[in-house]
């Protein structure tokens, strides 16, 4: 579990080729879509791709089968696709997954889709509700460790959507449904029911799924908590989920922790609770960063927030990339990123690089020129430092 | 009925769909109108017996997005998360001086407040704008600069016959306030309800207010509305008593539906304090946290309610 200073990674999905969405929604595919697949397949040099292209040739009326073709394709070429971008840890872009919230309510017990809620703009989501105490039948994620784990010989981290994460985007109709509003006491009634919800999911869905990966020998376990700052009162409830998440694996693998568009500061001191248990925090700054080259605190105004995490013995993921847009960052902007993210940390050992969050907005020529960027950066920055490449 | 859903009602899982698809240019924007329409004739169905009704703010992105239109020199900034929830609004920015285009506001107010043939004018209704803090916390603006474009539309919306004005104002008991702070505020909420035609609701979500209650209740206002799942009956004690009371009874942050029991309880822990003229039911927190579906049902079942206690 030894990990090389600068270590590059993407934190987890990428956007799904048109051919994969549309054979699994009925739509038929086009010849663009065909020649999408061909391109890529070609760039990438997928093996055995011409099995690919027989299949999409049909265009439309996938059977089971090609279906599951297809998925092992749309994983192999996004696999590839972070491979070839020169990546140190790889998965293959959650190719198997919906998204992070939805995919895992589907694959749980416990749990009822309500309808739409608003996100932002006129972006919806499908929110579900808790209808009794969640637990998972199998472990999550295994068919896509097994199935990524064949792909390549560089090492394989697994992301995994947190307890906390996936309590706070639920409605709970299981753990405090029966409350009198305005009843004396409501708040810690909710606040109690709230937290033996976080419970129940940290130690009956997260930690099973650690546990069956680390049993098929995933050493990666990145466990992601967008959420993790949304409630300031809820600090100490989270740093717990994520306790009881991980609990006697400790130690076992490397498990990080992936907070993105949170306020970081409000994680503190409690967080220092999590070293020795989690070894990484990764997070978003490059949204924050100003575009200008330079190492010091003027042009990176985005890593100012790394000061915060001097003190603590976490390794910590810096985000370099900014996932809500299309500007390629040049690999001179990503080096002076790092290195002003060491001069802070004082320490090269304990930086990781990524983007700041996972690339599916992005178009996957977008997505590939950014991480070639951000690893000839990372190069740039480990010549600099007189680091092995 | 004494039941106001102010601000955003949430969409219809069709109105969702058709939003995508128009985003997407896969669907017109006539075809995106008729289902809008359809949208706003159904929650106005769903209100016909309230004392104020609603125009669901369908077409609203939040509620500082319209200002857009109307601020010179304004346009939509990054992300920010609304209060302690998963929802998220646009900042607004602006690169000049805070001021209104006047020009511009009857028009605006026509397209945002009064959608097209809805409401007859003399309709009762209720309109919803963002308070002061709330417009400071997504907007880059003084809190005089706010006061003085809220001041203007408000007054405006407060000149129509048969309306009320309900500011919504999360920002108490999530952000403590300055002395200054609290007393533009109440200025401002003087100046509105000098010349305001109809009632001017003040409300309050998702927090605690047992820290803020002297200022809540010395505010110039004719209701105001406390999220009862974020506190207990406990903060009505020196609630005036020439005021009406919102009460927030219907949960935003849980799908389970209210049960006449819970309803009931509410009453009772409620105790006789209140006469039912000076109590009105609303959401506790803004209703489109929800989906449209869970929503209608509470609304059903809180209309039930409400039949059942005034008789």
């Amino acid at each position: 579990m030894q990990l090389h200073p600068l270590t590059t990674h993407e934190i987890g999905s990428l956007a799904k080729p048109t051919w994969r969405v549309k054979a699994f929604s009925g739509v038929p595919l086009d010849t663009v879509d065909l020649k999408v697949a061909q391109d890529w397949g070609d760039r990438l040099n997928i093996e055995g791709r011409d099995q690919l292209f027989k299949i999409l040739a049909k265009k439309k009326d996938f059977s089971k089968e090609d279906k599951a073709t297809i998925l092992h394709f749309s994983s192999l070429y996004a696999t590839r696709l972070l491979e070839q971008a020169g990546l140190d840890l790889l998965w293959d872009g959650e190719q198997h997954r919906i998204e992070m919230y939805e995919h895992v309510i589907q694959h749980i017990t416990g749990f009822v889709c309500r309808g739409h809620v608003r996100s932002f703009d006129n972006k919806y989501y499908a929110k579900a509700s808790c209808v009794k105490p969640p637990s998972c039948p199998k472990p999550l994620h295994i068919e896509e460790y097994e199935r990524i784990k064949h792909f390549t010989k560089k090492p394989i981290k697994v992301p995994i959507s947190g307890a906390y994460t996936l309590v706070d985007w639920s409605f709970d109709e299981c753990y405090s449904a029966e409350m009198v509003p305005g009843m004396a006491g409501i708040r810690d009634l909710s606040q109690a029911g709230r937290n033996q919800f976080l419970m129940d999911m940290a130690e009956g869905v997260i930690y099973p799924t650690l546990k069956g990966l680390l049993n098929k020998g995933a050493l990666f376990l990145q466990i992601d908590e967008a959420a993790a700052t949304t409630k300031r009162s809820e600090i100490p409830e989270f740093i717990e989920t994520t306790k009881r998440s991980i609990g006697d694996l400790a130690g076992k693998a490397f498990f990080s922790m992936h907070l993105c568009f949170s306020e970081y500061a409000r994680l503190f001191p409690a967080i220092k609770e999590l070293e020795g248990i989690v070894s990484a925090i990764h997070l978003e700054c490059a949204n924050r960063d100003s575009l200008q080259l330079g190492v010091n605190a003027t042009e990176r105004t985005g890593y100012e927030i790394l000061k915060l995490f001097k003190d603590t013995q976490f390794k910590i993921g810096i985000g370099v990339l900014d996932v809500h847009t299309d500007y390629i960052e040049s690999p001179e902007l990503i080096r002076d990123r790092i290195l002003y993210a060491c001069d802070v940390l004082e320490d090269p050992e304990r930086i990781m690089v990524a983007p700041d969050c996972g690339l599916r907005t992005r178009t996957w020529e977008v997505a590939y020129t950014k991480l070639q960027n951000m690893v000839k950066g990372r190069n740039l920055a480990a010549i600099q430092l007189g680091l092995p490449l | 009925m004494n039941i106001i859903i102010p601000g955003q009602y949430p969409r219809s899982e069709a109105l969702v769909a058709a939003t995508r698809q128009f985003d997407r240019k896969q669907l017109t924007a006539e075809r995106l109108k008729v289902i809008i329409k359809k949208d706003e004739e159904d929650f106005k169905n769903l209100q016909s017996d309230f004392a104020y009704r609603s125009t669901g703010l369908f077409q609203w992105q939040d509620l500082l997005r319209p200002f857009v239109e109307i601020i010179d020199g304004a346009e939509s900034g990054s992300l920010k998360r609304f209060y302690e929830t998963n929802l998220f609004w646009r900042e607004l920015k602006c690169a000049g001086k805070w001021q209104i285009k006047s020009t511009l506001l009857d028009e605006w107010i026509n397209k945002w407040f009064l959608p097209e043939r809805l409401y007859e004018e003399s309709d009762p209704m209720i309109f919803t704008l963002p308070f002061l803090y709330l417009f400071r916390t997504f907007a880059k603006v003084s809190l005089n600069d706010a006061a003085t474009i809220i001041k203007i539309v408000a007054e405006r919306l407060t000149a129509f016959c048969n309306k009320a004005l309900c500011f919504i104002e999360p920002t108490i008991g999530w952000k403590q306030l300055t002395e200054e702070e609290k007393k533009i505020g109440i200025s401002l909420l003087k100046e509105i309800r000098k010349s305001a035609r109809g009632p001017v609701f003040f409300c309050t979500a998702f927090f605690s207010i047992e820290n803020e209650k002297d200022f809540l209740y010395e505010l110039p206002v004719d209701g105001i509305g406390i999220d009862f799942f974020a506190n207990s009956t406990k903060v009505l004690k020196q609630f005036p008593t020439d005021q009406i009371l919102l009460a927030g009874v219907l949960r935003t942050d849980s799908t389970s539906i209210e049960t006449p029991e819970q309803l009931n309880g509410f009453m009772k822990v409620l105790g006789d304090e209140m006469n039912s003229e000076s109590l009105y039911f609303m959401p506790s927190g803004i209703a489109e946290l929800l989906p449209r579906v869970t929503m209608d049902a509470k609304l059903e079942a809180l209309k039930e309610f409400a039949c059942n206690c005034i008789r």
